[in-house]
């Protein structure tokens, strides 16, 4: 019995030594913790009603994803205004939402210009999220450190 | 208060902006999106290389046996005679000269806009063909559109010029998008209307056909290419996702020809509504449901009389998540273009060059139907299934022929711009009633009928399309 004990302390120590070099190999091997924490943000501003500028901030947000990885980077996509077609459901780039939300992409609709606009969440594509109001998601979003960017 | 201001001085400062472009076909080829330019330069082109599998006809008898009384009859030695040879339709066209043939199918440049100074309200269209197609059988280059459009009354846009006609899907579909290499016979052969004048060549003397009057024609111009010159009156409407439109247009009837010569100053009525409920998207391929009906009416000048010549159908095609399903029904009665006859290129006495025989009267009767499916499974491939049937001539048991074609499908899509591809069709002619052979010249020419009916071959086609 008493051998028995010896023998679990002495696994247990080992398993703490093991850990211990586990870890430091972890150290040395991984990237520094404080890099994974730094995760890159963007937000993208659109808010004009022209087709070729919706084309484009989509693929900035693709590209970004591209470069950065989609895993290292939040994009979010604020839209507004006279950009707001750009999320309803007869959009031209409509297939190329649901394709960049599939990917990862937050694409929010301003909830005031809808109102404004008597635009309904029906009338809107079905992956489109929403933000009270476009404006002040974008403070909101350059407080939290997202990169902003206006395409 | 603040937000009552608010709320107006935000709609007031979108009143300029860009409405949502959900399309039609009628918008798309008819009207400009908001803001576009003065001009805008486009076009593409599809070089396109098909190879036909279709063997030479063989088997034509030197004698069949007569229906009326059991004994052996002798079948002509003109008949006989296409024994070795490949029939028109195992022949690539329009030249008809070789089985297998790369060319330039079609080469389409472009302009539209809208005209500066008119606050949107006037916009043009124009498109010519350099392609190597029906359209340019008679010149390498012909304008396929030239249109302007006026829209300033509410519900009545006014298309003048010439321009599509508002008739089936497949044939109001721009073909830079169009999902297969090749129209549907039913289409093709009803609606991509070949005009005609008496066949006059007096130094051959051509075997009379048996059945059902048909005239010995000869092919006047180019093609139809589902076009015509007239005013074209049309509009849609949106009710949050259900969208209706219209479309009525009154025509010369001589498609892409500007003159009113070729058919005596008579005039073609076509007109076509529609009803679709969109899921999401704008342009071509927008997602949605779409349900349509159309009909086209007028007469055709040929040898000093006017025939009646009517066309109708009716179809729906639904677009969602990549699946598509697709069908439509047309028929037609008089002026129904039958084949050319013999279906041979002129091999010398005793056989004689092809004439296009035509039934003329509105007694005559075709009809047809296509189905189809497609699946873009991811964004860069495509396939496609499709079945066809045309029957022509079914007032008529002895003259009624059926072509039915399987074509499978595959595109690739290598760019929004570039796209390439692949069909291979399955195709079949068959003599619908050879019961209906009751005496010895029925029974001779339909015996040779359904030979060289049954030679026709499968058929391979590549394509690329660029649009630029």
């Amino acid at each position: 019995m008493k051998i028995l004990r010896q023998f679990q302390v002495m696994a247990s120590a080992f398993a703490l030594i093991l850990s211990f070099a586990s870890s430091a190999a972890q150290a040395v091997e991984a990237p520094a913790p404080q890099a994974a924490a730094e995760k890159q943000k963007v937000v993208f501003q659109v808010s004009a009603g022209d087709p070729k500028i919706w084309n484009l901030a989509l693929n900035n947000a693709k590209n970004v994803q591209q470069e950065l990885g989609a895993k290292n980077v939040d994009v979010e996509i604020v839209v507004y205004g006279p950009g707001i077609g750009m999320l309803k459901f007869d959009s031209a780039v409509a297939n190329r939402i649901d394709e960049a939300a599939g990917d990862g992409v937050k694409i929010v609709a301003c909830e005031n210009t809808m109102k404004a606009l008597k635009l309904t969440r029906d009338d809107m594509l079905a992956s489109v999220a929403y933000v009270p109001a476009g404006v002040v998601e974008l403070i909101k979003k350059q407080k939290e450190g997202y990169a902003y960017i206006r395409p | 208060m603040k937000k009552t201001l608010l709320a107006t001085a935000m709609v007031a400062a979108f009143g300029h902006a860009p409405v949502s472009f959900a399309t039609n076909w009628f918008q798309l080829q008819n009207n400009e999106q908001p803001g576009a330019a003065a001009y805008k330069f486009w076009g593409f082109i599809q070089p396109t290389y098909t190879h036909n599998e279709g063997g030479i006809v063989s088997g034509i008898p030197a004698t069949v046996v007569s229906p009326a009384n059991g004994a052996n009859v002798a079948v002509p030695a003109g008949l006989q005679a296409y024994n070795g040879q490949t029939a028109l339709f195992n022949l690539v066209g329009p030249d008809l000269a070789h089985s297998d043939q790369l060319r330039m199918f079609r080469a389409r440049p472009g302009v539209r806009g809208v005209i500066p100074g008119t606050d949107e309200n006037i916009n043009y269209f124009a498109l010519a063909e350099l392609g190597n197609n029906g359209l340019t059988r008679e010149r390498q280059a012909v304008l396929t559109d030239a249109t302007v459009t006026f829209n300033y009354i509410p519900g009545a846009r006014i298309r003048v010029g010439l321009g599509r006609l508002p008739l089936g899907e497949e044939a109001m579909l721009g073909v830079q998008i169009m999902d297969y290499i090749d129209y549907t016979n039913v289409t093709n052969q009803l609606l991509n209307e070949r005009f005609v004048e008496p066949y006059t060549n007096a130094s051959r003397t051509h075997a009379a056909v048996v059945g059902a009057p048909m005239a010995m024609s000869k092919l006047k111009g180019a093609f139809g290419g589902y076009r015509d010159v007239g005013v074209e009156v049309y509009d849609w409407f949106n009710r949050g996702r259900w969208e209706y439109a219209y479309a009525v247009m009154a025509s010369q009837a001589n498609g892409i020809s500007f003159g009113d010569d070729l058919n005596s100053g008579n005039h073609d009525v076509t007109a076509r509504v529609q009803a679709a409920y969109v899921f999401q998207g704008a342009g071509p391929k927008r997602e949605d449901i779409t349900a349509y009906a159309w009909h086209q009416e007028g007469k055709r000048a040929y040898g000093g009389t006017d025939y009646n010549r009517i066309r109708e159908g009716i179809g729906a095609k639904y677009l969602r998540h990549g699946v598509r399903v697709g069908g439509e029904y047309i028929r037609a009665k008089g002026m129904i273009y039958v084949a050319p006859t013999p279906q041979f290129n002129d091999i010398g006495a005793p056989a004689f060059e092809p004439v296009d025989y035509v039934a003329l009267d509105s007694g005559n009767k075709a009809d047809g139907y296509y189905l189809d499916v497609g699946w873009k499974f991811s964004p860069q491939w495509e396939v496609d299934l499709r079945y066809d049937e045309l029957s022509k001539m079914t007032n008529s048991a002895y003259d009624e022929r059926k072509a039915s074609t399987w074509t499978l499908g595959g595109q690739y899509f290598y760019s929004p711009k570039l796209r390439f591809a692949l069909n291979y069709e399955i195709r079949d002619i068959k003599v619908v009633n050879p019961g209906a052979q009751i005496t010895n010249g029925q029974k001779i020419q339909g015996t040779a009928a359904g030979i060289i009916g049954g030679s026709v071959g499968d058929r391979l086609s590549a394509q690329m399309t660029w649009v630029f």
